[in-house]
């Protein structure tokens, strides 16, 4: 049984990639493998042009890691903290202390500079732990679910510190298991189901694998959606508390199905239908996976 | 937010030093090391309390007891050594640990400077041990020179005790079994000539007592506290404590390289 199997893609630089998956999927084990925490059993694997089994160290040199568990010395404050490892990176102390200075401002922590990490939120956690991620500015930065745990605003505003990583040309790395933020950030997605590549592109290009359309029906109640998704077939999948959505291939597809929820009057209060988005992709790459086992 | 990847290599001793020094902030404000030094200074009161004032174990040890049990309060102060073990628990808990370790610094110098740290704390209580034995009726009689080979002996002794905790450290990433396992202190501590010189201990104690390392150290430190260098003892003392440490790092670099294998 292996975590990972034949996993191979390429990032561009300057890019986003997704890494797309369940729990479970090999996301934080492939983070691992390629930020040196663990050695392979066998294969490749270079980051930056660096083989990370031969030059582990110049791959080190190369990547900022932020684990889906933030790895902070709780007794310190957070410049000193950052302090020591722009020094640790090898940076003199006047540099250090500019590149300190620049990551409190642009991350929004310069209020909490001088606070100990034990005492501050677990969102200013996560940026701390993303700061001493970039405190070398390295050129290749991984993300193993950097949002967990994060309220909406805090997840939206770290989604636009991402988004300016990218924009300063660092290659980013971002594992998740949400599909919107895939959706939203990544310039190429890779999805892995037990610890293999099964799809790779770009949102736009997955979403244009999706053949059908999604017919999504509300219903007044939670048990009439039940009754609903039963009668619709085994390819309807419950949406929230009270909606049903349904994959359809022809066009006569919806009508059928909305003529079999009336002849059992079972009636929607809404109905629309649109485009597929990632997540259809990734529920239905799911589905198969399962039906695989 | 990015700027040019920055930074130069540092040389392996710049790194052992900035890590030493962060886990040295670190432990000063852990207090276990204040209780450390405290159980020490207990110990040598409470034997000398118990024993001290017999005439027939004064005359066994040659007249003052403070002298004779002196080198077994230090013993006693190495085991605060494992204090090591703890501290790099408490990096594996928070996943700080592997943060370090996708740094661009050396594992050996992560693991060397949180056992130096160790090391140094057992050396610091060694001082305020012999200072209070001092001040309270002991007289070494060896001069400065014999006092810092007995701090060199306590060092390697700290540094050995600190290797074996980071080692059991790494394989449990657990504090309560990390703290627990410095009973192994018990067997090599009171299986030597702790109490009583060696030929008034029974014949089994005696023959533990000969292969125990704890022997030589408790020897040395006795000939050095009564008459100074050179002591008949020391360079055995040397050998077994500065292999004890050599071993016990070996084995945590060791279980170090496990925790890269998944």
């Amino acid at each position: 049984m292996h975590a990972l199997s034949n996993v191979t893609f390429a990032a561009g630089e300057g890019k986003i990639v997704g890494l797309l998956g369940v729990n479970g999927a090999g996301k934080s084990t492939l983070v691992r493998i390629l930020s040196t925490l663990l050695k392979p059993d066998s294969g490749t694997v270079r980051v930056a042009g660096f083989d990370v089994l031969r030059e582990p160290d110049a791959a080190r040199r190369s990547i900022g890691v932020a684990q889906q568990d933030v790895g902070l010395d709780e007794s310190r404050g957070v410049n000193s903290m950052l302090r020591l490892h722009a020094r640790l990176h090898g940076l003199s102390r006047r540099d250090g202390d500019r590149r300190v200075e620049t990551l409190l401002a642009a991350l929004r922590l310069e209020d909490v500079a001088g606070r100990k990490i034990r005492d501050l939120s677990g969102g200013m956690r996560r940026k701390v732990d993303l700061a001493l991620a970039l405190v070398h500015s390295p050129p290749i930065v991984f993300l193993d679910e950097p949002t967990v745990g994060l309220d909406p605003p805090s997840r939206i505003e770290l989604w636009e510190q991402i988004r300016d990583l990218r924009a300063g040309g660092a290659t980013i790395l971002l594992t998740t298991q949400h599909i919107e933020e895939a959706d939203r950030l990544a310039d190429l997605v890779v999805i892995l189901v037990d610890g293999k590549v099964v799809s790779e592109g770009t949102p736009a290009e997955l979403k244009g694998t999706v053949a059908e359309s999604i017919l999504e029906l509300d219903f007044e109640d939670a048990a009439k959606a039940a009754r609903g998704a039963a009668c619709l077939g085994s390819e309807a999948r419950a949406l929230g508390e009270s909606s049903v959505r349904l994959p359809v291939s022809e066009p006569d597809g919806v009508r059928t199905g909305l003529e079999e929820l009336h002849a059992r009057a079972i009636r929607p209060i809404s109905a629309r239908l649109r485009e597929p988005s990632l997540e259809d992709l990734f529920l239905r790459i799911d589905k198969a996976s399962r039906g695989s086992r | 937010m990015t700027a040019a990847p920055g930074g130069r290599s540092l040389s392996w001793g710049r790194q052992l030093a900035m890590l030493t020094g962060r886990s040295l902030v670190v432990s000063a404000r852990n207090p276990i090391v204040a209780v450390n030094t405290v159980v020490a200074i207990f110990f040598l009161l409470v034997y000398d309390g118990s024993l001290g004032g017999s005439p027939a174990v004064l005359a066994l040890v040659g007249g003052n007891y403070f002298n004779f049990i002196l080198p077994a309060a230090i013993l006693a102060a190495s085991v605060a050594g494992g204090a090591a073990g703890i501290a790099l628990v408490t990096d594996l808990q928070s996943n700080y640990f592997f943060r370090q370790m996708t740094m661009p610094i050396s594992r050996l110098a992560l693991l060397c400077a949180t056992i130096l740290v160790g090391g140094i704390q057992v050396v610091v209580q060694t001082v305020a041990v012999i200072g209070v034995a001092v001040l309270l009726g002991a007289e070494p009689q060896g001069g400065v020179a014999a006092l810092l080979v007995i701090c060199l002996l306590a060092l390697l002794w700290g540094l050995g005790f600190a290797g074996y905790s980071v080692l059991v450290a790494i394989l449990t990433r657990d504090a309560q079994i990390t703290s627990a396992a410095s009973i192994v202190f018990l067997p090599i501590i009171f299986l030597s000539p702790l109490l009583l010189p060696e030929d008034q201990l029974r014949p089994w104690v005696q023959s533990a007592s000969s292969i125990n390392p704890a022997s030589y150290s408790l020897k040395a430190m006795r000939e050095l506290l009564a008459a100074g260098l050179p002591s008949p003892h020391l360079v055995d003392a040397l050998l077994t404590c500065g292999i004890f440490a050599a071993l016990t790092l070996g084995g945590a670099i060791l279980s170090l390289h496990r925790l890269t294998r998944g």
